[in-house]
């Protein structure tokens, strides 16, 4: 695959940036343009990605970008605007949708068959000026593209028992917000009816109806709990009657001929009754309490005539939506252990799926290759998990530098080796990070010996990259 | 209990809530003797009535501000003996005679400024010892002096847990002495909570009502409720019943009132305690080594269940737990207050 041009219109300027294959976007001074030529490329391919400040915004210009496709075929594409680019091809149109439509254009233009890699791809081929550099496995690529290798990897492989578990994964986490926002809801709940008297001193910024939804919802569950302590009371005795009724005498063994029948006065009872009674009037107490509270918020709404028309729908949604779920916050609480814990569980599951990936044999054998050439594979950890590294501490500018380089590089190779595509590889300002000159050569050695057929387009105010074009800026990114 | 804003209002609630918990305190130092206890008696602040139908009569003295005022310290003390005195003239089958305070200084004598202390006259130093004296006889007082102690209980702030933070620990110590395995911290914060309430309540009611005193069975009530509503403790037992701690939790959630009630009935309670101590009789077995062996039967005649999952078992568990533990914890408290 190869980008050939890009003409940049603007009112009165036109101007047309042609691409060989390795290119080396140049100015003699910093901020004149480069990362937003750049950047340029990207959007017209269709990426949501940001101007440069200089620029304020894609908009009032037009870009029309022609490059070879995987396939071979020649294609325009047409970004005038945001949310909508043009692809022409053999005297077709077609347009595409943004970002609704960027999977499907992309897989026109990059020929990987799968959704997934093509909604990550960018960190694979791009290296950002800022974010570009520390990106190994994971993160922001630019703005809201990102990379994550456990997509990638699940791209490359596709499992159907993975995917089960990325859906499962993602339930869970729609659950955990839910309940997040219910222990909200809950530890209010509860600090409101801890005394009601609490109700004078605090001041909410809420309806009075809905101060009066809370203390019913409280009331109503008081209530509940206090029947269901009669009825466990009775049925303790009733029990202690049963007994009674069976007359049971015991004969002693000290004076075989007394027997003493069993009756309440003798038989000894657990504490329970006793426990449930004292449960039974603290709640009633505060039974008490907080009726007198909803009566106080009652006469309230009464003398309130803005509260004649309305509809109390916070009582309505509190009563319909706590019916079926446990009503504190440490139930929520553990709810969300529970998920975290099964989301825990998942991963592990996964990354077991994941072992049996060829890809993570093949990027890990890679990133040691090309650190090795680089100098650095020193920092490696044996061990093909290493992929999956987040230990990123402790590495120097220079080591990170090239470390992301081995990794994306990687990443390419295998692309290439599953879908037979080769990408462009653009690479911004890599001189920029504690790097010399002839550190940025041997990424560019590399790339020489490794990468045969792939394009490179980097832009660098280093001078001198023996065999790039020179496509040097002199004025900005409109004018040339 | 609520903070109280400096006003005339607040002094006197704040002399109340002084009373009810030096009562609780020394209710607590003779709780295995003690019969009942009542705030505001006929007689003294605080009455606490003995099983061998002697008192303790206890005059409360306290001040917003304790840790300055000092002018007013005379007048307490005076003011103290004096009601002390009348006390004892109605009433001589008295065992000590406490005049109880949260000032820094209620005696003449500079000691203990930092801490809590209680002493008996013989035990003051000759400065406070002669301040006493001079009182009694000035006012022609009737104090026997080998019955007074003079006790002394930190008790300042509007930050409740530092007002507290003496009864807080009477009343935790009290249930260390006959708690084990169990986190007190949830047990005794409940237990002050409720003693508080039942104090508060009965400092309110005429002298004379029936329902004036607090008995030792009503004190007892608080320690059950506070016991048995501790329903989330024990949580180190749940490994040594093969419980795994996730399965725990979501089986207390969905399950919580099959668990209270159950846990709370009689014929289920009496069937596992009785269970537990005919096997403990014969092989003197610990409870989590019963619950491992029997859950099944219990499952099968109390729950019937035949074929449980793992949830029905843990189910089985917790509650064979619960009503074993809990029967255990008080028992031991039952020994702690002599019931």
């Amino acid at each position: 695959m190869k980008l050939e041009s890009l003409i940049v219109k603007s009112d009165m300027i036109k101007k047309t940036y042609d691409f060989a294959d390795k290119t080396h976007i140049f100015s003699k001074e910093n901020t004149v343009g480069k990362t937003t030529l750049l950047r340029a490329i990207l959007y017209t391919l269709g990426y949501n990605i940001p101007a440069t400040k200089g620029l304020k915004g894609w908009k009032n210009i037009t870009l029309e970008m022609t490059l070879i496709a995987y396939d071979n075929s020649r294609k325009t594409l047409l970004r005038k605007r945001k949310d909508e680019i043009i692809l022409f091809e053999n005297g077709n149109k077609s347009v595409y949708i943004l970002p609704e439509e960027q999977i499907i254009l992309h897989r026109r233009i990059f020929g990987i068959d799968s959704d997934i890699i093509l909604s990550i791809l960018l960190g694979a081929f791009y290296m950002d000026q800022e974010k570009g550099w520390t990106l190994l496995n994971r993160g922001k690529t630019i703005s809201s593209n990102s990379f994550h290798i456990t997509d990638f990897l699940s791209g490359l492989y596709p499992s159907k028992a993975i995917e089960d578990i990325d859906i499962k994964i993602r339930t869970l986490g729609k659950e955990k917000k839910k309940y997040k926002v219910l222990k909200q809801i809950l530890s209010l709940e509860e600090e409101l009816v801890k005394d009601s008297d609490i109700l004078h001193e605090i001041e909410l910024s809420e309806s009075i109806n809905s101060k009066l939804s809370r203390i019913r919802l409280e009331k109503k569950i008081i209530l509940r709990q206090i029947k269901e302590l009669k009825n466990a009371i009775r049925d303790n005795i009733k029990f202690t009657k049963y007994i009674e009724n069976l007359k049971l005498g015991v004969r002693l063994k000290e004076n075989k001929d007394e027997i003493i029948f069993i009756d309440k006065g003798n038989l000894v009872l657990p504490d329970n009754n006793r426990f449930l009674k004292t449960k039974k009037e603290i709640l009633e107490l505060k039974l008490q309490k907080i009726t007198r509270t909803e009566k106080e918020l009652q006469s309230k709404i009464i003398g309130q005539e803005s509260m004649a028309f309305g509809e109390d729908i916070i009582d309505t949604y509190l009563n319909n939506s706590f019916k079926d779920i446990p009503l504190d916050p440490f139930s929520v609480d553990n709810l969300i252990r529970t998920v975290n814990n099964n989301v825990s569980k998942l991963k592990i599951e996964r990354n077991k799926l994941y072992s049996m990936n060829k890809s993570i044999q093949n990027i890990y054998d890679n990133v040691v290759k090309y650190t090795t050439m680089l100098g650095i594979s020193r920092f490696i950890e044996s061990g093909n998990n290493f992929i999956f590294t987040s230990e990123l501490k402790g590495l120097s500018g220079k080591v990170l530098t090239q470390m992301a380089f081995s990794f994306k590089m990687a990443y390419l190779k295998e692309l290439e080796n599953i879908f037979g595509v080769k990408l462009p590889i653009i690479i911004d300002s890599p001189g920029s990070r504690e790097l010399l000159k002839k550190h940025v050569d041997e990424m560019l050695d590399l790339l020489e010996s490794d990468f045969t057929g792939y394009q490179v387009i980097i832009a660098s105010v280093l001078s001198d990259f023996n065999t790039y074009e020179l496509l040097e800026i002199e004025k900005s990114f409109l004018e040339g | 209990m609520k903070n109280f804003k400096n006003s005339s209002a607040s002094y006197v609630m704040f002399g109340w809530d002084f009373q009810i918990n030096a009562a609780i305190y020394l209710a607590l130092d003779c709780i295995k003797k003690m019969k009942y206890v009542k705030v505001e008696g006929e007689n003294e602040d605080i009455e606490i009535s003995l099983n061998d139908g002697k008192f303790y009569y206890i005059q409360a003295k306290s001040h917003t501000s304790p840790l300055n005022i000092d002018g007013k310290r005379k007048d307490k003390l005076r003011d103290a003996l004096r009601t002390l005195s009348n006390a004892y003239k109605n009433n001589q089958n008295v065992q000590e005679l406490i005049y109880v305070s949260n000032l820094k200084f209620p005696l003449k004598g500079k000691f203990n400024e930092y801490s809590s202390f209680s002493y008996y006259f013989f035990e003051l130093d000759d400065e406070s010892k002669k301040e006493i004296l001079s009182i009694i006889s000035d006012r022609n007082l009737t104090i026997n002096t080998d019955l007074l102690k003079v006790q002394k209980i930190q008790f300042a702030g509007m930050d409740t847990k530092t007002r507290y933070h003496e009864v807080s620990l009477k009343i935790s110590e009290f249930l260390n002495r006959g708690l084990s395995n169990i986190d007190t911290e949830l047990v005794y914060q409940k237990l002050q909570t409720i003693w508080q309430e039942d104090f508060f309540f009965n400092a309110s009611v005429n002298p004379k009502s029936e329902s004036k005193t607090i008995t030792k069975d009503k004190l007892f009530d608080g320690v059950i409720y506070s016991i048995f509503d501790n329903q989330w403790g024990y949580t180190n037992e749940i490994a040594a019943l093969g419980i795994d701690p996730l399965l725990e939790s979501k089986v207390r959630r969905i399950y919580t009132r099959t668990i209270f009630s159950k846990s709370n009935n009689y014929e289920i309670s009496m069937n596992i305690i009785n269970g537990f101590k005919k096997e403990d009789n014969k092989h003197n077995i610990q409870y989590t080594d019963y619950i491992n062996n029997f859950h099944k039967d219990f499952l099968s005649s109390k729950l019937g269940i035949d074929h449980p999952n793992n949830e029905e078992i843990a189910l089985a568990k917790i509650i064979m737990k619960n009503v074993l533990v809990n029967h255990n914890q008080i028992l031991s408290v039952k020994g702690v207050m002599g019931l």
